[in-house]
């Protein structure tokens, strides 16, 4: 019994290999073609506002890190972008019925909608540190030391929960003085030094149709191999 | 005669024993390496998850054997009579547990997937400034899932058998098939590859269900040993040929007119009883204690036997017995 299903089992497995070789195709391969639909042709791509990644002032013109890199993408492709804004859960049930092929907004490795979409390989680390004017010295728990944070952010509950900071909500980082709660790529802008507390790390991703993994592949080469290009682009679009 | 002390191996089977320590060593390792390399490689493949699921399993064998090892050694003590031969039924029943769970888990877990036609994503990797595509790194992964099992499983297989040894045989077994997870797992990838959805979710299914299998014959196995059921070869084949050659050894004892003997197996040994009806009172007590020698000389295996005079053997309840039986013949009770 065993005998015969292991050849059977084995058999396949060479014959897999060989219409592999002999199709001389392109490995791996998207099940509905996404990556030859688009190139030299349109990419559709889902946008949601997430500063400093996405910003949709102009609807059909979106600023930001992540629509800046779609399009050296797509330049790559020969290809046109077609934008679509919507809320996350619009977006990602578009991407999952195949009628966008991309959908970026900040996303990272956490997001919830990981079982609904393909994730790219995280393209970039960024974290959420504690700053402090040059010359400060803090103690090492932040113990009972203003922080300040973007209202509504969750650094507030971050810098409560992790720390002993006193948080301090603020309408514009720029108008806070003393320590502040921020992006990292931030600090040189806001004439601050990193305390060496870091409240999170992000891992951020963009969002592929499940299981199209050429598409996947070619994206996710274009971003490993530009990790330099995306820092200067998030210090350039992270000042406000 | 007393109560048996601390068991030891023959000689040439307490190599055997060394040998086969040494390989369940190495299947250990073997296997956390054979996991580890898996579970980073597997992204979001099913097959590949599955493949890993069950190595991590056999996990369990090798290290309830290791265990048992350990524990046989210790001398039965005041509060421990019959030794701890024992103990490794406990952890045999829960590695079964364990792999019945875990099969069934992913076998609806793959067959949704299957049903919601879910497309298994997998990307790029980044190793050492290269992005190599998964597939690539995870078929070598699932071969070295497969073939060093194989060749492991091959040679404990052997040493089972001569040490009598049910749960080297069957870690032996699962080590022997683990071959062909790996294959499934590797029809699974390269379909993704080829943008075959379906390949990957159909080969976690075929994996799932070897694993649902192996654990059902284990838990069969570990609840026949828990139930003290007839001593059987040790693949659960056939009757043990021992069973049915310690009554005919003690009929053909002079002073014996009948014999009964029931046994079950603890471990590697053979404990029970065996009832003599005697011709005549006669030196009994030397007797008796000359036929447990004697049993005790018959096979290493019968390390526990008690012989008891009685004066008469009523028939068992289960069949036409006591019943004069071939010498090495065991008793058939398929009726």
């Amino acid at each position: 019994m065993r005998g015969r299903r292991g050849r059977i089992g084995s058999a396949a497995a060479l014959a897999a290999l060989v219409v592999a070789a002999l199709s001389g195709c392109q490995i791996p391969q998207d099940p509905d073609g996404t990556l030859d639909i688009v190139r030299d042709g349109t990419m559709r791509v889902g946008v949601t506002e997430s500063d400093p990644w996405v910003d949709l002032a102009d609807p059909a013109n979106p600023g930001g890190v992540e629509p800046e890199l779609v399009r050296r993408f797509a330049d790559r492709l020969n290809a046109e972008i077609d934008w679509i804004d919507g809320s996350e859960e619009e977006l990602i049930g578009a991407l999952k019925e195949g009628q966008l092929d991309l959908v970026v907004g900040g996303l990272t490795k956490k997001t919830p909608w990981k079982k609904e979409a393909s994730l790219t390989w995280p393209y970039l680390k960024t974290r959420l540190v504690v700053g402090a004017p040059p010359g400060t010295s803090l103690p090492e728990d932040l113990d009972g030391v203003p922080v300040a944070f973007e209202r509504g952010s969750e650094a507030g509950g971050l810098l409560e929960r992790k720390t002993g900071a006193r948080a301090v909500a603020v309408d514009q980082l720029d108008d806070a003085r003393g320590a502040v709660a921020a992006g990292e790529w931030r600090l040189p802008d806001l004439g601050l030094r990193a305390t060496g507390v870091e409240l999170a790390e992000h891992q951020h991703v963009m969002a592929l149709p499940l299981g199209e993994n050429a598409w996947l592949v070619e994206l996710e080469r274009f971003l490993l191999r530009r990790t330099g290009e995306i820092r200067a682009l998030l210090a350039r679009e992270g000042r406000p | 005669m007393t109560l048996p002390g601390r068991f030891e191996l023959p000689p040439d089977k307490q190599d055997l024993h060394r040998k086969a320590r040494r390989l369940e060593w190495m299947t250990i390792a073997y296997l956390v390496s054979a996991t580890v390399l898996l579970y980073l490689t597997i992204g979001q493949s099913q097959a590949g998850k599955a493949a890993m699921i069950e190595d991590a399993l056999s996990l369990t064998p090798p290290i309830a054997w290791l265990i048992a090892a350990r524990f046989r050694d210790k001398p039965p003590d005041e509060r421990h009579p019959w030794g701890f031969h024992r103990g490794v039924t406990l952890a045999y029943l829960a590695s079964a547990v364990a792999l019945l769970l875990f099969g069934g888990f992913i076998l609806i877990e793959s067959t949704f997937k299957l049903i919601t036609a879910e497309h298994p994503p997998m990307g790029v990797i980044s190793v050492f400034g290269e992005e190599i595509w998964l597939g690539w790194l995870l078929l070598p992964a699932l071969a070295w899932s497969g073939i060093p099992a194989v060749l492991l499983g091959r040679a404990k297989m052997p040493l089972a058998a001569e040490l009598h040894d049910k749960v080297l045989y069957a870690d032996a077994k699962m080590n022997k098939a683990d071959w062909l997870t790996a294959a499934a797992a590797a029809v699974g990838v390269i379909g993704i590859g080829l943008g075959l959805w379906w390949a990957d979710a159909a080969a976690a299914i075929a994996i799932s269900l070897d694993i649902v299998r192996d654990g059902w014959t284990n838990l069969r196995r570990a609840g026949r040993d828990l139930i003290d059921t007839r001593p059987a070869t040790y693949d659960g084949s056939a009757p043990h040929p021992l069973l049915g050659k310690i009554e005919d050894t003690l009929r053909e004892l002079d002073w014996v007119q009948d014999a009964q003997a029931r046994l079950r197996e603890e471990g590697h040994v053979f404990t029970g009883e065996a009832l003599v009806v005697p011709r005549d009172g006669e030196d009994l007590v030397e007797r008796i204690e000359g036929a447990a020698r004697r049993l005790a000389e018959l096979d290493w295996r019968f390390y526990d036997v008690v012989v008891v005079p009685v004066s008469t053997l009523d028939k068992r309840p289960d069949g036409p017995q006591p019943q004069v039986s071939e010498a090495g013949r065991a008793p058939d009770r398929s009726t």
